[in-house]
């Protein structure tokens, strides 16, 4: 039985690590595309936000292709998210559609026992190997994604794009650490060295908001690689691996301990989604010298993504960092989001200058 | 003599002046873009140039608004600034010590805070145009009232009815709802000047420190039921700039005034003479992968000379 699984970002390679190594069958879905938007909005319920109606339109993609069986992550509710993949279901089913569905979540125990049913040869010390595995590809690729967005104001976006499609491949295609360290050594120079003009002077913004509207470039119009080519240095607050550390272990504990004490003041407690982070964070980027101001990137009707807003109000007041709030709908023209964009940079530099 | 051009190319209307060196308007046009923004601005510019003066040198020439790239790259733009800049620009030449401006076009609504001529804090309606003119066009000529009358009306009101004006639909349909119940078109259209301030307010304005002096600007602030509705909402007085609603394209022509005269450099207008060359735009969808991007190409006399509307590098023009 084939298995598919939403896009979001670069989450794709280390899922497919992961399921080559344990010979899980799957199909990917193919890339989000204005067709998944559309057949999303189509049949997603109207108020639901634009992460579920790209969830839908690519699962709906994936089963015309022939998917049997689909896999979601969902837990105990940090937004609507926890419920995509119940949902994705009832309606997916209303449409007529056969398929098992598979949602991730606590406890430990049914998530063995999900990956068991789908993998061919089943043991623990080789589902630990692959995880390993995949957990490293997706901490190269964000790593390489987070000096490309610092360094992506002093490149060429072809150059950079072609060398980021190369590094991809590569790790794809690697399974051996080693390996793997030395793709990722060689890349980060090689990247540094196109970087033509010295970095120096350029203005610095901080990415804030939803977890999936800020992975994901489709849903965000692409904002970092426009901030980009405005000639901005971006640093991303969220990444999945960064999300992941902060909240398995003790390790998670203490990262996640630095976020809410910076946020403690403006928002005590958690509100859902990331709500709690885009605070803490924006109070980060705020106090650090380096920033000049903060964007918060939001799906329309996000609960969380509002209640920090309204927090934003006062970190900017009171820490005089500009904020920008964004909302992000299937109805955002990118022209509108690019006016905005310019004339916050216009802000920034004038403040600055 | 020397003047600067700015061109305001918005979603509703298109409009053009010329200041001189001191920022002071020369001559202004006021159009509307009827989905037509080259040959519009093609037949501003035409009437522009009968009027000006022979012995007026265009020194420098900026553009704005959501046409922006389109028309700068037809004229030859000294600078391509975005509209949120320009109306500041422009308001804090004309009122130096604004601290707040409001603005509302035909399809969006703004507010920008400034503080020491300095703008600190914007924001712009994002998914939702209810209040804006189109929306007043669009109730003036279902009411049967001229849209220059509009505001005239609601001043004569006595008593005003309170019209939902959170969402536009549900705003026309409880207007028609107090027209059956038998309130006076003045009442009704004092009610709607009311709710869109209120919406404005709470949507556009929410979380934004309002201080006087306060400039009301864009095309809306023709209408006076709504510059009252502002005055009575915020307890202060509300200025209305003499060129309210060609304030973008002043903006683009100060902005095209400073960079032409502290960079000492030519202006890349391309001279009157653009008025009679013919451009012709034409649209593609590219196939190349599930975005079907629309890629639109821009020829002057048959040269290419501009490309847009893709996400790759695909059509870039080398």
């Amino acid at each position: 039985m084939s298995i598919t699984f939403p896009q979001m970002g670069c989450l794709d390679i280390p899922l497919k690590s992961l399921f080559k190594d344990l010979k899980i069958d799957y199909l990917e879905p193919p890339p989000l595309s204005k067709r998944s938007l559309n057949l999303g909005v189509k049949h997603a319920p109207e108020a639901s936000c634009l992460p579920f109606k790209l969830v839908l339109g690519n699962f709906i993609e994936a089963l015309e292709l022939g998917a049997e069986g689909i896999l979601i992550a969902g837990g105990n509710g940090p937004c609507r998210f926890g419920h995509f993949g119940q949902l994705s279901q009832k309606i997916l089913l209303d449409l007529g559609y056969d398929f098992e569905t598979y949602i991730i979540e606590p406890s430990l125990r049914s998530i063995i026992g999900i990956i068991d049913t789908l993998a061919v040869d089943f043991s623990l010390l080789k589902l630990l190997k692959s995880l390993r595995i995949a957990w490293l590809k997706l901490n190269l690729i964000e790593d390489f994604n987070q000096l490309s967005l610092q360094l992506g104001a002093y490149l060429s976006s072809t150059d950079s794009l072609a060398l980021k499609d190369n590094y991809l491949d590569l790790i794809s295609s690697s399974s051996d650490k080693k390996e793997l360290m030395r793709i990722q050594r060689t890349f980060r120079l090689k990247l540094k060295k196109l970087a033509t003009k010295q970095p120096k002077g350029s203005l610095k913004i901080g990415l804030v908001g939803d977890i999936y509207t800020l992975l994901e470039p489709f849903a965000n119009l692409s904002i970092a690689k426009r901030l980009n080519e405005l000639g901005v240095e971006v640093d991303r607050a969220i990444y999945l691996s960064k999300w992941v550390k902060a909240n398995l272990g003790v390790l998670g504990t203490i990262n996640k301990q630095k976020i809410i004490k910076a946020a403690k003041g403006y928002l005590q407690a958690e509100v859902g989604g990331l709500g709690l982070e885009t605070v803490g964070e924006t109070v980060l980027y705020s106090r650090n010298s380096h920033y000049d101001g903060v964007i918060q990137l939001a799906p329309l009707g996000c609960m969380p993504e509002i209640v920090a807003k309204s927090a934003l109000t006062q970190v900017e007041n009171e820490l005089n960092t500009p904020v920008l709030s964004l909302t992000l709908d299937e109805h955002s023209s990118a022209a509108g989001l690019q006016t905005r964009l310019e004339a916050f940079i216009d802000l920034l530099n004038r403040k600055s200058g | 003599m020397k003047g600067f051009l700015g061109i305001d190319v918005g979603s509703v209307s298109i409009n053009i002046v010329i200041i001189d060196t001191e920022g002071e308007v020369i001559d202004k046009i006021y159009l509307r873009t009827k989905g037509q923004p080259i040959d519009v601005v093609q037949r501003g510019m035409r009437e522009l140039s009968k009027k000006v003066p022979d012995d007026l040198e265009i020194a420098g020439v900026g553009t704005t608004g959501s046409g922006r790239n389109l028309i700068g790259v037809v004229v030859g733009a000294d600078t391509v600034k975005n509209e949120i800049t320009a109306h500041a620009v422009a308001s804090s030449h004309i009122v130096p010590d604004v601290q707040t401006v409001l603005e509302i076009g035909g399809q969006d609504s703004k507010i920008t805070i400034l503080r020491n001529g300095i703008v600190v804090d914007f924001a712009m309606n994002t998914v939702c145009a209810a209040g804006t003119g189109s929306f007043l066009d669009q109730q003036a000529s279902r009411l049967g009232v001229p849209i220059e009358e509009f505001g005239d009306l609601a001043l004569k009101s006595e008593n005003k009815v309170r019209i939902a004006g959170r969402c536009s639909v549900f705003a026309e349909s409880d207007m028609i709802h107090k027209q059956q119940m038998g309130h006076s078109l003045e009442d009704i259209i004092a009610g709607l000047c009311e709710a869109l301030v209120r919406n404005y307010l709470n949507n556009v304005g929410q979380g934004k420190e309002i201080l006087a002096p306060v400039v009301f600007q864009g095309g809306v602030a023709a209408n006076v039921g709504i510059k009252k509705a502002f005055e009575e909402a915020l307890e202060t007085e509300v200025v209305i700039p003499t060129h309210y609603n060609v304030m973008g394209a002043i903006g683009a022509a100060l902005l095209a005034k400073d960079k032409v005269t502290s960079k000492e450099v030519e202006t890349n207008f391309k001279g009157w003479q653009i008025t009679e060359l013919e451009y012709t735009p034409t649209s593609f969808e590219c196939e190349g992968c599930s975005n079907l991007c629309e890629v639109i190409e821009m020829e002057m006399d048959g040269e290419l000379i501009s490309r847009w509307g893709y996400k790759c590098n695909k059509w870039d023009i080398v």
